[in-house]
């Protein structure tokens, strides 16, 4: 046990990717038939990260295979790059996740934001070393006594990062070219994502509405749509300049929510997303709807499945069935996501105004 | 104090936190009374066709005349066949049809189901319409055996009769497909699963042959069911049988379609669960809806057509009951008008209702006025669940810290606690803290004991079936003692506070709860059974030692003890009264089956028609009731966190 | 002799003969087993190439023959079937399988191809438009994703002289068009005769169109002599039908197949239980009767010989050579000798008299001899497998019984919205009488697959593979059902749609049974499938519209509304003055009602209620509260006014 523990603290990555590790191959052993039943769960698999899928010879499936399964590492990756600061990596990571599925390019401000605050407290702890003898550097301390000077500037930092983004896109793009014989997968790949045409059920808000749209208004309201997920990353980026994790952590939630092909693999990796906001844990479950949203999370989720079958393959129920389902769902991690926003805020705003604390607060 | 605060305790206030019970009580009330109210006018409607391409009973029928002789010839021929081998029985009855002018196949097939083999041949023939594109079919089924075991004579002849008709008419827009499977169950279920699948794998279980021939999509499929031998015997009532595997139903349209045409056309009455005299009044109309939910909630096949309606091929069975003057050819013109009927469809079955309880031939609720009955059945559960979950966010400071709390609000939770008697609400004391939950053993432990549902569920199914009634007295064993067990080690040894208890029994409520609800859209009636059956477990709360209870403060130990001993054993049998096995029991006895053949049943439909009714007894009611007997006993041993 | 030699007579004749007749027609008679019979109707027109040019049409369909010039068609083949052949009884395909098509209509052509893909798009569109007007046929619905590019499958059947261009092969097909009369009455305007003489004079809708199985076939082809004289272009229409011959024999104006009168059935008497009122129906053996006139419900009237040098026969009847057929013609009963004779194989020429009558009686016969049943070069058929409107399996299955391997193409065109995956494509045979014989993958020896594009192009997958010798080929691949836009869907839209049938190709083999030199080889057809696509509600458009709209919104709402507000304490917000108008009327409500009290009860009453009222109205309205009983409450429930002061302070 002592053991264990020790070589937890001692490198707790290591046994965390390897526990995962183990995990993910004793299930492969166990149910060899597992990855056949999550690939064709209507829930889990969409036309852009369908396995069966990208074994088809079509370049945009076999493109844009990759793309689910990588977006979330890439996502990560960047953001655990970001918070170390390392602005080239994260950019890059940024453009991997893109390249491959369009939406992850709204986490590019946030990510920058996050990356051009660790630069600052970074650059702020060498100047505090460097007066001061040796001190330790910790954060509050920092924030007290900064001078300005030191610190780089927002403005070419963040030309310096996109230029970072588009190099790496340009190359990604270059090398794509390199392996496949024509430019056709950028349209193959981009339409795809922008214009819906594939419209098989997923746990999104997408499909059912444009299969009953009316085909005058199907361009305007797709354009509606991605417009809509594009309006919440600079806001966020403006309201959380203090705490650019919880903006980037929020920008995920609204691309699960919002996504055209969503489904529940994005999801997941949200909620487990949501553990880097910890703190505000108790402030969410202590002020609004957590368990209730929980609750309707998981009713959705044995009852959609249920749905799914009673229209497809039952035939008794039809399509409205799994429709409702799919807002439910959607609903829950909306409320959800209101929900650490709100705290997100509050636990800002408590931190300036402590007397606040567990007080019955307004909005104006 | 200050508004803000009162407003934040008003989710924490001792009103909301002693109403969940009398509200799941009363949830559970409704419930159950629900569905008493079914069978008045006011909440069932009469069956109507939706359909309009069917048409029922709108043509002519010409089944008869010198069509009889040639049935009562066949019927001479099935039952002389009926006398030889298996082998040449079927090599006759493929005689007969390729004689017919159909092209015949068979398809042998073998299940093993409880430790038994059962190997039997399926006979059919293809009727291609003349003018049809091979794109749907129909089928006409009579088992060689009926549901009960009888030879199916008349039905087999009958049968043959209709397709030797059905060949000389060109009106034919579907093929038709004659079936002759050798029993009512394993036949029909090999058969239609071999037409939808392209390569039959061989598990253990289960060892089907491919068809040779096949044809387009299955629209409908009727079976015949007349098993009277050359002497004939005229029938009062078609008994119209429409329960599929798990409770699927068929399409409202085809019931309606058969009644409209045998009751209508022809003037045969139709019956259905066998209530052969069914006048319109309640109590009728209950006892049919209650006799529907019984066989829906065993989900077990009922009829050949059973085996087709989870393939999303609309089937039923007309079974000849009673002793009245219709003939086998007033049979015959139903069938005729029926496909007749069937053949007019221009698009699969899909108008009508899918969901809805039957009380009389031409009566029925649709799903929107009995859902309710089952959602509220579950949402009691959760109340109970969301409830715990709260009380389980704080834990009760010492009563002398209780300033604010004065005589008389120190006084309402005691009284609860001689209201309520046997089950007692846990009031929280009018102050509490705010406390951080741990989950990890609570998650643990409902995981664990959902898991061990497993074993049960596995032994049922697999063993040999001498063994069955056997492995069913050790489950019922364990399971009694289970719970105890559990409890007991979990106070003595992890030291399990009340808080933990609560996140226990909350966790497994709202997963019963939850499970019930999904259930309720596939198997109402299952999902009601069940949730009948459990709604005990959502007032079980740890046993209160005679210390605690207010009116024995001044008794003395002897009697505390013996009062704590009563309690426990008047709510360790009522719990036991209700556990799974012990309520299996007291169904078969009361319906007046033997328990070895009801086991049988239940391994046989897991095993060869994939029914999924004994995973949600042990997967899912089961681990619910351990769950709630660990919690009810936790009171008792040791007291555990209470302070 | 084989029936598909015969067949392909005509078609022989054309090409070897160096005097081609203009026209000729020819009707084939064979009687199949239980009770069907074969009439296969040919009719071949042709014009030369320089006529043709110069719009000079005298056989050869002017109407049809202005389209071909107008959209550039080298060589066209369209077909129109209905029903199946039932290969298990009836043998092998008339004409080897090469003049029938899939259910529904099927069309393929040869276009220039100069001017590139759009140009050839062009005219292929102009094509199917214009036969769509000339056939009453749906044609026109054959666009882009209907329309396949074969590569293996099909071959020019023209002998083409030296100066055409390079050519492009397109191929539609329409599953669902259902033929009919309207169909066969501009297919008859085609023919000189119009289907007023001649053999051509039988063909009547109610017939044709209730055989189990007829299809009729338009094949344009340029011919070009051996012996160096000018190319012809040769128009052949053919009708084969496969007729019922006890149904077709029935009154036209009693169809209805009652049941017989006893005294008519025939019963087995040597059945134990054989009696009066129980008969088990004889088991028919024999040739049945009938005669053209019965099944045709017409005599041929007259004939229709045109064209000089036309000396070939009209009719031949392929039957066994000691069944008795004689030929009555005329109004008397002179019988018409036959014109040509082989052993079982009888030709018949018409008198050239116009409008006398001929009608052919073939009387119930009792022969030993069997007619000798040729077996087709391949059985096959294709299922959709797999329940539910999410993803299915399709299985096509391919019996070889010949004792020798064959080599076959086959081509599936699907529509875009069954989404193949061609990774779980497998091709596997096995010994087709032995199961014990592990299955063993074919090598595909070719294989062209162009995957399809969402609402503009349709899969097109092309197999090259050998059949061995009595073995079972069975072809399986997945495939997913896309969900469509609810206006994409046909008003019977639960019935599911009609994917085409799979076309076999049995490449000329030397060795094979049925090979006869010819370069085309023979040709089957699976039956078409019915595909269950999932469907929307489609009542819904406006209810899921503002649904789903209302959820994004609620989202964006309150999403937006935390961001842009601050938060403040609750304490320091200002109460709004609404909100201190209804405390203050509240207040004075209540100290009215309190007053009232007072005056009613004694002072004692009245200051414990005055107490009690000023703790309550505390909650409200302090002030309020307050300072109205210390006028009402009498004299001394200064305490009850000063509880409520400070309660009220402490609400501020």
């Amino acid at each position: 046990m002592e053991a264990l523990t020790k070589v937890y603290r001692d490198q707790p990555k290591t046994v965390l990717f390897t526990a995962a590790a183990a995990i993910r191959i004793l299930a492969a052993l166990l149910f060899p038939a597992l990855p056949d039943l999550l690939t064709l769960r209507a829930e889990l698999s969409t036309p852009v990260n369908s396995f069966k899928r990208s074994e088809t010879v079509q370049y945009r499936k076999v493109y844009s295979s990759m793309s689910e399964d990588s977006t979330h590492t890439m996502a990560a990756y960047s953001t655990s790059h970001a918070c170390q600061a390392q602005a080239t990596t994260a950019a890059f990571a940024v453009a991997l996740a893109g390249h491959t599925s369009l939406h992850p390019v709204m986490l590019l401000p946030p990510i920058g934001l996050l990356c051009y605050d660790r630069v600052c407290v970074q650059s702020a702890e060498k100047g505090q070393t460097s007066e001061t003898d040796g001190a330790i550097a910790d954060s509050t301390k920092t924030n007290v006594a900064v001078d300005l000077r030191s610190q780089p500037q927002p403005l070419q930092f963040g030309l310096r990062f996109v230029a970072t983004f588009i190099c790496a896109e340009a190359f990604l793009f270059g090398f794509s070219r390199l392996i496949l014989p024509s430019w056709r997968f950028i349209p193959s790949i981009y339409m795809t994502l922008l214009e819906l045409p594939d419209l098989t059920p997923n746990a999104g808000l997408w499909w059912y509405f444009f299969i009953e749209m009316f085909d005058a208004f199907r361009s305007f309201f797709l354009g509606v749509f991605w417009l809509h997920m594009l309006s919440y990353s600079v806001p966020f980026c403006l309201r959380f300049q203090r705490q650019p994790l919880a903006a980037v952590v929020l920008m995920m939630g609204i691309i699960a929510v919002f996504e055209p092909y969503a489904n529940a693999g994005d999801a997941g990796a949200w909620l487990s997303c949501l553990c880097l906001l910890g703190h505000l844990f108790e402030l969410t479950s202590l002020h609004r709807y957590t368990f209730p949203a929980i609750a309707t999370l998981l009713y959705s989720t044995l009852l959609g499945p249920a749905f799914h079958h009673l229209w497809i393959y039952a035939g008794s129920g039809n399509a409205n069935f799994f429709y409702a389902i799919t807002l439910v769902w959607s609903l829950a991690l909306l409320i959800l996501l209101t929900d650490t926003v709100y705290a997100a805020l509050r636990d800002e705003w408590e931190a300036e105004r402590p007397e606040g604390k567990g007080k019955e607060i307004r909005q104006m | 104090m200050a508004l803000s605060a009162r407003l934040l305790t008003l989710r924490h206030s001792p009103i909301l936190l002693q109403l969940p019970p009398y509200l799941s009580a009363l949830c559970i009330l409704i419930g159950i009374a629900w569905l008493s109210i079914l069978p008045l006018n006011e909440y069932s409607r009469q069956t109507y066709v939706s359909e309009n391409a069917i048409l029922p009973g709108q043509v002519h029928t010409y089944f008869g005349g010198s069509e009889h002789n040639v049935f009562r010839a066949y019927r001479q021929e099935v039952y002389q066949i009926s006398q030889w081998s298996e082998e040449d029985r079927l090599a006759a009855l493929g005689n007969v049809m390729q004689e017919i002018g159909l092209r015949v196949a068979a398809q042998p097939y073998r299940f093993t189901v409880a430790g038994e083999e059962v190997n039997g041949t399926n006979v059919y023939g293809l009727l291609q319409g003349p003018r049809a594109d091979a794109t749907e079919a129909m089928v006409l089924m009579a088992a060689w055996r009926n549901f009960e075991g009888k030879i199916n004579y008349s039905g087999v002849a009958l049968a043959l009769t209709l397709a030797r008709y059905f060949k000389r008419w060109s009106i034919w827009s579907k093929d038709i497909i004659l079936l002759i499977p050798m029993d009512s169950t394993y036949g029909p279920e090999a058969w239609v699963s071999a037409y939808h699948s392209t390569t039959s794998e061989v598990t253990t279980t289960r060892n089907i042959s491919s068809l040779p021939i096949k044809a387009g999509a299955l629209q409908a499929a009727v079976a015949l069911d007349y098993p009277v031998g050359p002497w004939g015997h005229r029938f009062d009532k078609l008994d119209i049988l429409y329960d599929g595997i798990n409770g699927a139903l068929p399409n409202l349209d085809l019931l309606n379609t058969a009644v409209a045409v045998a009751s209508g056309q022809m003037g045969i009455g139709c019956s259905i669960h066998g209530m052969l005299s069914h006048s319109d009044s309640y109590r009728d109309r209950l006892t049919t809806l209650a006799k529907g939910v019984v066989t829906q909630s065993a989900g077990q096949a009922t009829g050949p057509h059973s085996a087709f309606v989870p393939y999303h091929v609309d089937a039923i069975t007309l079974k000849t009951v009673g002793d009245g003057w219709h003939d086998e050819m007033s049979l015959g013109r139903t069938t005729e008008s029926l496909f007749r009927s069937i053949n007019n469809l221009l698009e699969h079955l899909h108008q009508s209702f899918f969901f809805y309880i039957l009380l009389n031939a031409n009566r029925f609720a649709s799903i929107g006025n009995y859902l309710p009955a089952a959602m509220l059945l579950a949402g009691s559960f959760t109340v109970t669940a969301l409830a715990l979950w709260v009380q389980s966010g704080q834990v009760p400071v010492e009563p002398t810290a209780k300033i604010a709390g004065t005589g008389s609000e120190e006084q309402e939770p005691k009284l609860e606690v001689v209201k309520v008697g046997e089950d007692i609400a846990l009031v929280p004391a009018a102050t509490t803290k705010a406390a951080e939950r741990e989950m990890l053993l609570p998650t643990a432990v409902v995981l664990a004991v959902h898991l061990a549902g497993f074993v049960p569920l596995y032994c049922l199914n697999s063993l040999h079936r001498e063994y069955l009634p056997l492995a069913l007295q050790a489950v019922t064993a364990t399971s009694l003692i289970l719970p105890a067990f559990t409890s007991t080690a979990l106070t003595r040894q992890f030291k399990t506070s009340t808080q933990q208890i609560q996140i226990m029994q909350s966790f497994s409520l709202l997963l019963l709860g939850a499970t019930l609800s999904t259930l309720a859209t596939l198997n109402f009636s299952l999902a009601f059974v069940i949730g009948v059956l459990a709604s005990p477990l959502s007032f079980i709360r740890p046993l209160p030692k005679a210390t605690d209870l207010p009116f024995l403060r001044s008794a003395n130990k002897q009697y505390l003890y013996n009062v704590d001993v009563a309690i426990s054993f008047v709510s360790a049998l009522l719990h036991a009264a209700l556990s799974p096995p012990v309520v299996l029991c007291a169904l078969c006895w009361y319906f007046g089956h033997d328990v070895e053949g009801v086991l049988v049943e239940m391994a046989k439909g897991w095993a060869a028609q994939g029914v999924y009714t004994s995973f949600v007894v042990w997967a899912v009611w089961w681990p619910a009731w351990v769950v709630g007997g660990i919690v009810m006993v936790s009171g008792a041993v040791g007291g555990a966190g209470r302070q | 002799m084989k029936l598909s030699q015969l067949l392909t007579l005509p078609v022989a004749l054309a090409s070897a003969v160096l005097a081609i007749p203009e026209y000729s027609e020819h009707l084939h008679l064979r009687p199949l087993p239980n009770g069907y019979l074969y009439a296969g109707f040919n009719f071949t027109a042709s014009t030369t190439l320089s006529a043709y040019e110069s719009q000079h049409f005298r056989y050869f369909p002017r109407s049809l023959g202005q389209i071909l010039q107008h959209s550039h068609t080298q060589e066209l083949h369209l077909r129109f079937a209905l029903g199946r052949w039932d290969d298990e009884s009836w043998g092998s395909r008339p004409r080897d399988g090469r003049r029938e098509g899939g259910t529904g209509v099927e069309i393929w052509a040869w276009l220039d191809s100069g001017g590139g893909r759009v140009a050839v798009e062009e005219r292929w569109s102009n094509l199917v438009n214009s036969l769509s007007g000339l056939f009453c046929a749906s044609l026109n619905f054959i666009d882009g994703t209907k329309t396949t590019r074969p590569v293996l499958s099909f071959e020019p059947e023209g002998t083409r002289g030296e100066g055409g261009g390079s050519m492009e092969l397109l191929h539609g097909t329409l599953p669902h068009e259902v033929v009919c009369t309207e169909n066969l009455t501009p297919f008859l305007k085609l023919l000189p005769c119009k289907g007023k003489a001649g053999v051509s004079s039988l063909l009547d809708g109610h017939k044709v169109f209730d055989a189990n199985w007829q299809t009729m076939s338009i094949d344009v082809r340029p011919v070009c002599p051996v012996g160096g004289e000018e190319c012809r272009l040769e128009i052949q229409q053919t009708v084969d039908i496969v007729l019922d011959v006890e149904r077709s024999m029935r009154p036209r104006d009693d169809p209805i197949p009652r049941p017989r009168p006893i005294e008519e059935l025939e019963c087995d008497e040597s059945k134990s239980y054989h009696a009066p009122d129980t008969c088990y129906p004889k088991r028919k053996e024999g040739e049945m009767a009938w005669s053209l006139s019965k099944i045709f419900g017409t005599p041929v009237r007259g004939s229709c010989h045109l064209a000089d040098g036309d000396e070939g026969s009209d009719i031949g009847i392929e039957v066994l050579p000691d069944r008795l057929v004689n030929v009555l013609h005329g109004g008397s009963n002179d019988t018409l000798a036959p014109h040509k004779q082989n052993h079982d194989l009888r030709l018949f020429r018409l008198p050239d008299s116009a409008r006398q009558h001929t009608d052919i009686m073939v009387s119930q016969q009792v022969i030993q001899q069997v007619p000798l049943q040729n077996q087709p070069p391949l059985y096959a058929s294709r299922q959709i497998t797999g329940f539910g409107q999410e993803r299915g399996g399709m299985h096509a299955v391919i019996r070889n019984p010949h004792p020798d391997q064959q080599r076959i193409v086959y081509l599936e065109s699907l529509p875009w919205f069954l989404r193949p995956y061609m990774h779980t494509l497998k091709v596997q045979s096995h010994p087709t009488n032995s199961h014990d014989k592990p299955t063993m993958d074919v090598k595909l020896e070719k294989m062209y697959y162009t995957p399809a594009l969402d609402r503009l192009r349709g899969t097109h997958l092309e197999l090259l593979l050998t059949v061995p010798a009595e073995s079972t080929v069975e072809l399986t691949y997945d495939f997913d059902k896309a969900i469509l836009r609810y206006t994409e869907y046909p008003p019977d839209a639960n019935r599911g749609f009609d994917v085409a049938p799979a076309v076999i190709r049995v490449l000329p083999n030397n060795t094979a049974g049925n090979g006869n030199g010819n370069a085309q080889g023979s040709y089957l057809r699976t039956t078409s499938l019915l595909l269950p696509l999932p469907t929307p509600d489609f009542s819904m458009p406006y209810n899921v519209i503002i649904l789903t709209s209302t959820v994004i919104a609620l989202g964006f709402g309150s999403i937006f509304n935390l961001l842009v507000r601050r938060f403040v304490l609750a304490e320091e917000v200002p109460p709004s003055p609404l909100a201190l108008r209804v405390a203050q009327v509240a207040g004075a409500v209540g100290a009215i009602v309190q007053s009232l009290k007072g005056r009613l009860r004694g002072t004692e009453v009245g200051q414990s209620s005055g107490r009690k009222a000023a703790g309550g109205e505390g909650g409200m309205n302090g002030s309020g509260g307050g300072a109205k009983l210390n006028e009402s409450g009498g004299k001394d429930d200064w305490a009850g006014g000063a509880t409520s002061q400070d309660e009220s302070r402490k609400h501020r």
